[in-house]
């Protein structure tokens, strides 16, 4: 009887301590989350330019200065001075999926991404001389 | 029999509205015709409604229409199947003659399989009795991408031998794009024989019996017409599509006996929603 009460107590502990370490690679996940919103600009066409109203929203867990990096370009969107999480309104405007990171500035480590897939209703493809036709 | 000129006459007021030009110039600027993009082989389900107003044997011409569409097209080498609600036919059935990077040429024949009656050529169900599954034609159309125009050339030649009817097109039409709503403007002219005319809206001296109408013999028509539209995608799978088209109608059409109103335009505003697999 006393072993199963010290065995049930062992128990509890082991859930706890899981239960903590759980919400810790939780919550550090978290604070490293980049963020956008809506998930995917759609055009009509295939090879259209797809426009798109996004929100980034970022949170690191100390303050610092990030920046906001367009990687698919090669270009910065912007930055933070100081900052732990911000927000910013962004006019996507593209032909295909961008990937966007966040980084520390000067630095070429991805802390987090995030992307925005660019997806047609009608798939199509590039005209040939033997058999496109619009339609 | 009076349901039937009134079914007639509403068909023949809405078909007005329908661009003459129709066939599938709509279809090509819709497509995005500032880019060297081609829809390819799909299928699209949904529903419309479509208002307007015309000429008619009844009433004021107005008249409110909803249903199913269907939309798709398949190519198999130089031989496609295709079939749009938004165009003046059912069905196409046609075989690419020779495509350059800026004119193509197709073969069609076309049957009214899949035909609205808002869509149709103006003269398909008609006063005379003339179904509108009994459609079918042979023909042609050149199709040019000149610049960031779509320019149409299309003949029609009746196959059936009900009345060996024929019809010359010319369209152009252009779209532009403003952030992922696509536009597009059509303006188009028609050429269709005494012979087609007269088979639908002509009074023959037997129907001419009934004393309601007087014999009418139906010339040469020339119709006009122009259509604005959008096209939005609301998903990666659905389409919401806008048109408004308005046309001329000749009087060699309107000038018989079985219309009342004899209005000499038409107005037509469709909306439709479609999921595209």
């Amino acid at each position: 009887m006393c072993f199963n009460k010290k065995k049930l107590h062992r128990s509890k502990y082991a859930w706890v301590v899981l239960f903590s370490l759980f919400s810790f690679i939780a919550q550090a996940k978290s604070t490293k989350e980049l963020t956008v919103t809506p998930k995917q600009c759609i055009a009509l066409h295939k090879g259209q330019m797809c426009y798109l109203d996004v929100t980034f929203q970022w949170q690191q867990p100390k303050k610092d200065n990030y920046c906001l990096i367009n990687t698919t370009t090669n270009s910065t969107v912007k930055c933070w001075k100081d900052s732990s999480n911000s927000t910013l309104e962004y006019d996507f405007k593209a032909q295909k999926s961008h990937l966007f990171a966040l980084r520390i500035a000067h630095s070429n480590r991805d802390i987090a991404i995030a992307s925005i897939p660019v997806v047609w209703v009608y798939k199509s493809k590039r005209r040939t001389k033997s058999s496109w036709r619009l339609f | 029999m009076n349901k039937q000129l009134l079914i007639g006459a509403l068909t023949l007021a809405a078909s007005a509205l329908q661009p003459i030009y129709a066939n599938e110039i709509s279809q090509n600027v819709r497509a995005g015709i500032s880019q060297p993009n081609a829809p390819e082989n799909y299928l699209e389900l949904g529903l419309f409604h479509a208002i307007g107003d015309g000429p008619a044997q009844f009433g004021d011409g107005h008249y409110s229409d909803s249903g199913l569409l269907i939309n798709g097209y398949y190519q198999w080498n130089d031989f496609f199947v295709e079939s749009y609600s938004e165009s003046g036919h059912g069905m196409v059935v046609g075989y690419n003659l020779f495509d350059t990077d800026q004119w193509s040429l197709d073969f069609t024949t076309t049957t009214s399989i899949g035909q609205f009656n808002y869509d149709n050529d103006g003269r398909n169900a008609g006063f005379n009795g003339t179904e509108i599954d009994e459609e079918l034609t042979v023909g042609a159309r050149l199709t040019g991408f000149i610049g960031d125009n779509v320019l149409q050339f299309s003949v029609n030649q009746d196959a059936t031998g009900d009345h060996n009817g024929t019809t010359l097109t010319a369209a152009l039409g252009r779209s532009w794009q403003w952030r992922n709503w696509n536009f597009h403007g059509l303006v188009g002219a028609e050429y269709a024989t005494s012979k087609l005319n007269d088979y639908y809206v002509g009074v023959s001296p037997e129907s001419a019996l009934n004393p309601r109408f007087t014999e009418y013999k139906a010339g040469d028509s020339f119709n006009f017409s122009a259509e604005a539209g959008v096209t939005y995608p609301l998903t990666e799978n659905v389409v919401l599509r806008m048109t408004a088209r308005a046309a001329k109608i000749d009087d060699a059409i309107t000038d018989s006996p079985y219309f009342n109103n004899k209005r000499s335009s038409a107005l037509s505003m469709r909306t439709s929603i479609s999921y595209v697999f």
